[in-house]
């Protein structure tokens, strides 16, 4: 082919001789003369154009020229231009360039090489940038293929725009020793490891994120695929790749999570420890004999009642919590187990920070090093308190238990397998008339007991009670039978209760009996069957009587509603009869009153009109009628009262007799005037009354007093009174006329008199007005007297209220 | 002095008494103006001025009424009570006069507003000697409504 170089060298040449100055262009003829250069061969070499330009290459190029030579023939041979050919020559000052040349060879019109053109381009900057690259390179691949990390660059591959896969563009040799994958270069990870997408879809994501992003990450997670935990950084230099860079952290994650295990478990067993000692109440504690540091279980703390915190032990420390009088003991055991080394057991009292008293045992072990010297004293200590107290109430409870034994009124007695006797209580001895002495070591069939059954037959040995326990080691109830009491010489009823101990083999250690006299009591029910009988007949016989009683009854109670109906007749008879005596006394205290007044007026109207024609027997005769009429209406005044009396009800209440004895007084004195009669009123005790009647009766007992010392000229009326029991008697007494004794029963009754009308005026209804008034106060009226000496009237009146006095 | 000319209303059925009673008046210059009726009806009439004392002066009336409580017809309680009951006779001073000394007629007659209440004594002295008290008292001590 007809390579017309020159005219394109030539053209391209011109133009570009002046753009590039990198390159080098030379001509050369076949005589390997440079024909031509542009200033950069110039420059390169180290001469002007002038000085090269014709010259012979080897001046130029001594060393390179040979070679440049033989190159540029073979160019020209061939007619084949040499492109890109990267050789070596040396600058002026003898320094390696590097160059890239092309030759390309000149022809003439006939194509034949007459020369050749060579375009050199000084690459020796590039050339050192290759080799410190290619050192970097050398560098770097060292460093990548003895990094202990796996490295990765991939790409990540989509379908259909979603991230579905990767390629594995590079990797390294510790890549395929943590995964154990070979040969992954170009291949995709789902050839490599299928199912990798769907297994590690959070792996893939960040994947993707990252080579799209750009944004690094770090994390650990685990290939389920491969089982493998890594740790991994991805970050991503290119859009689409990213660059993992991962180790195999299996080995580490396993350790780790056996040191949480580990971790774990020995919380586990120091909680379990703790509570162990909690449980038990033993605390632990070791004293560094080196040290003499001294370590406390959690528990010990809590024994002694203080805490990590404000409490450091210390053999000397510990001991200010002993007990005062254990104190010594502590100090000795601890000094004899140091001293021989015999292990330590002591039991101390503790008193803990709170002031509680613990009983605790220490027990501990000197524990000797290789060479035989005391290294540590370890032991324990526990609060046996509880076992302390359960100890001393069990011995109260024994204590308890045996005294109630000894003391019960029932007979105890406990007896051996072989039924011997092991033990009783001073009753059992009592009842049966034996002696401690003589109880023990008698069996139940001894000759000496005499059981005898109801009937007075001896009991057979088998229904013995011990017997029929031993026989059937079960329990025997109320079992009832006489025995011969030696002591007594009689028999004793008892009823007998057992039962026997068994060990947990079911054989019976011990038969215990308690039994208890009812000697008594089977005579009492003797008793009281006859008792019974008795009351039986007394019960049919009181029954008896009982219905005559009834029917006894029944007829005073007809006779008693037969009297009812009577009195309530009668009591109907009085009532009329009451109200016809009202009128009766209305009638009277009015009717009879005015003619009486008529006779005594019109008497005196005679005197006044016919004074002249009467003499001094006609006044007289007149003054007889006045009197008369006087007399009568005083009468008939006296005949109310009494019957008022016994109309009225009684008003009771408190009577103040002193002050109606003083105006009793003077009403009585008033109606009898110019008199002086010496009044001698002692204290008079209150009474209880209806006040207007006692009133009454008073103005009659006063009255009759001054009446009948109207003779005296020196009349001395006494009145005066004295609580006696449940009465008061008030007596008034005078030392007028007096009465005669004899006639001391006609002074209480009606119109009856001791003297004639003549002496002392008077209808003689006045004490027997006074005796029926004191008589419904429930009291009682007497007199005393003397002809001419005087009387004295007594009359009682009650205290206090009492039921209304007969009638 | 009451252009009627009395000043004593005397209910009276005992003639007896009737005389007795006007002759200590009598005693006492006090008869001349004194009225009897003896019985409850006519004095009811004379106070009331009706029946057959219609023809008096019905504004006039005695300066008191010396009553007995025993009267036929209408008993002096009834009289009382009419009397008292009634505003035009309520303020004329009533003396009962009588022998009762019952406490029964005494309670009622006070609280019928008897002005007063008199026991007649059974000595004519007495009687005298009060019917002059009692006169005195009410015609000339006491001051009636005019």
């Amino acid at each position: 082919m007809t390579w017309k170089p020159l005219h394109f060298v030539a053209v391209a040449i011109a133009g570009w001789m002046n753009r590039q100055q990198q390159e080098a262009i030379e001509y050369l003829r076949t005589e390997n003369r440079i024909l031509r250069v542009n200033q950069r061969v110039a420059e390169a070499a180290g001469k002007p154009i002038g000085e090269i330009e014709g010259k012979p290459s080897l001046e130029i190029y001594p060393k390179d020229s040979a070679r440049f030579y033989a190159d540029d023939l073979e160019v020209i041979r061939s007619g084949a231009p040499k492109l890109g050919f990267i050789e070596t020559l040396y600058g002026p000052e003898g320094q390696e360039i590097w160059v890239q040349t092309d030759k390309v060879p000149v022809c003439d019109k006939d194509g034949k090489a007459i020369g050749i053109v060579v375009m050199a381009q000084d690459i020796t900057e590039r050339k050192h940038a290759e080799e410190s690259l290619k050192e970097s390179q050398l560098r770097y691949s060292s460093l990548f293929e003895n990094l202990l990390e796996g490295y990765a660059h991939c790409r990540i591959l989509f379908e259909q725009d979603v991230p579905r896969d990767f390629i594995y563009l590079e990797v390294n040799s510790a890549f395929e020793k943590q995964t154990g994958l070979n040969h992954v270069v170009g291949k995709k990870v789902s050839e490599v490891i299928p199912g990798f997408h769907d297994a590690n879809r959070e792996l893939f994501e960040i994947y993707s994120r990252v080579a799209l992003t750009g944004e690094p990450a770090k994390f650990e997670t685990q290939l389920k695929s491969l089982g493998i935990w890594f740790s991994i950084a991805v970050y991503s230099h290119k859009k689409e790749h990213f660059v993992a860079i991962f180790d195999n952290i299996t080995e580490r994650k396993l350790a780790e999570d056996a040191i949480k295990e580990i971790t774990a478990v020995k919380s586990e067993l120091i909680a379990k420890f703790n509570d162990a000692e909690h449980i038990a109440k033993i605390g632990s504690w070791e004293w560094n004999l080196q040290t003499n540091n001294v370590w406390w279980s959690d528990e010990t703390y809590l024994l002694f009642g203080v805490t990590k915190q404000d409490f450091v032990p210390g053999f000397e420390e510990n001991g200010k919590f002993i007990h005062p009088d254990d104190f010594v003991l502590y100090g000795k055991s601890f000094e004899h187990s140091l001293r021989t080394g015999e292990p330590l057991n002591v039991d101390l009292r503790l008193i803990a920070s709170d002031g509680r008293l613990k009983y605790c045992h220490a027990a501990g072990e000197v524990i000797f090093d290789d060479s035989g010297q005391k290294n540590r004293f370890i032991g324990t200590i526990m609060d046996i308190s509880e076992h302390k107290w359960a100890e001393e109430s069990l011995h109260k409870s024994e204590e308890r238990y045996r005294n109630l034994i000894l003391n019960l009124d029932a007979g105890i007695v406990v007896h051996a397998p072989d039924t011997s006797i092991v033990m009783n209580n001073a009753r059992a001895s009592e009842l049966l008339g034996i002696s401690d002495e003589q109880m023990r070591g008698k069996t139940a069939i001894d000759p000496a007991w005499r059981f005898v059954n109801w009937d007075d037959i001896p009991l057979p040995f088998d229904d013995y009670p011990v017997n029929r326990i031993v026989n059937s080691k079960s329990p025997i109830k109320n079992q009832i039978f006489k025995i011969y009491d030696p002591g007594k010489n009689d028999f004793v009823w008892l009823t007998v209760n057992g039962f026997p101990v068994l060990n947990n083999k079911g054989e019976i250690i011990e038969i215990v009996i308690s039994f208890i006299d009812i000697t008594a009591r089977k005579q009492t029910e003797k008793d009281i069957i006859s008792l019974n009988a008795e009351l039986e007949n007394n019960v049919a016989q009181r029954t008896r009587d009982l219905r005559e009683s009834q029917l006894a009854l029944l007829n005073i109670v007809e006779d008693l509603n037969a009297s009812n109906k009577q009195v309530a007749v009668v009591n109907q008879s009085l009532e009329t009869t009451n109200k016809e005596l009202e009128a009766f006394s209305y009638s009277v205290s009015h009717d009879l009153r005015a003619p009486l007044r008529s006779v005594d007026a019109y008497a005196q109207m005679i005197e006044e009109d016919y004074a002249e024609k009467l003499d001094d027997e006609g006044r007289r005769l007149l003054q007889v009628i006045r009197d008369s009429a006087h007399d009568m209406g005083q009468l008939i005044a006296d005949l109310l009262a009494f019957s008022r009396l016994s109309r009225k009800g009684l008003q009771m209440g408190r009577v103040g007799m002193s002050e109606l004895v003083t105006k009793t007084r003077l009403q009585v004195e008033q109606a009898e005037t110019g008199r002086a009669i010496r009044w001698d009123i002692g204290e008079l005790p209150p009474a209880f009354g209806d006040e207007a009647m006692i009133r009454e009766a008073l103005i009659n007992l006063l009255a009759n007093a001054v009446k009948y010392t109207r003779p005296r000229q020196d009349a001395a009326i006494g009145i005066s009174g004295r609580v006696d029991g449940d009465d008061v008697v008030y007596c008034v007494t005078d030392n007028g006329v007096g009465f005669d004794m004899a006639y001391k029963d006609k002074l209480f009754c009606v119109f009856q008199r001791l003297h004639a009308t003549a002496e002392f005026e008077g209808t003689g209804i006045g004490l027997a007005l006074v005796q029926r008034i004191v008589q419904r106060h429930g009291g009682r009226v007497w007199a005393e007297g003397k002809v001419n000496e005087g009387a004295t009237f007594y009359f009682s009146l009650p205290v206090k209220a009492n039921e209304e006095g007969r009638m | 002095m009451t252009p009627n000319g009395i000043e004593i209303l005397l209910v009276e059925d005992n003639p007896r008494d009737v005389e007795m009673t006007l002759r200590a008046l009598k005693k006492h210059n006090m008869v001349n103006k004194v009225h009897v009726v003896t019985d409850g009806a006519e004095a009811l009439d004379f106070i009331f001025a009706r029946g057959a004392y219609a023809h008096m002066d019905k504004n006039q009336a005695p300066k008191v009424v010396f009553l007995d409580l025993k009267l036929p017809k209408v008993s002096g309680l009834e009289v009382l009570r009419a009397m008292k009951g009634d505003e035009r006779t309520r303020s004329i001073p009533v003396v009962v006069l009588t022998s009762s000394q019952e406490e029964k007629d005494m309670v009622e007659s006070y609280l019928l507003g008897v002005n007063s209440y008199v026991v007649k004594p059974l000595d004519f002295d007495n009687f005298v000697k009060a019917i002059g008290q009692i006169g005195l008292y009410w015609l000339v001590i006491n001051k009636p409504l005019a």
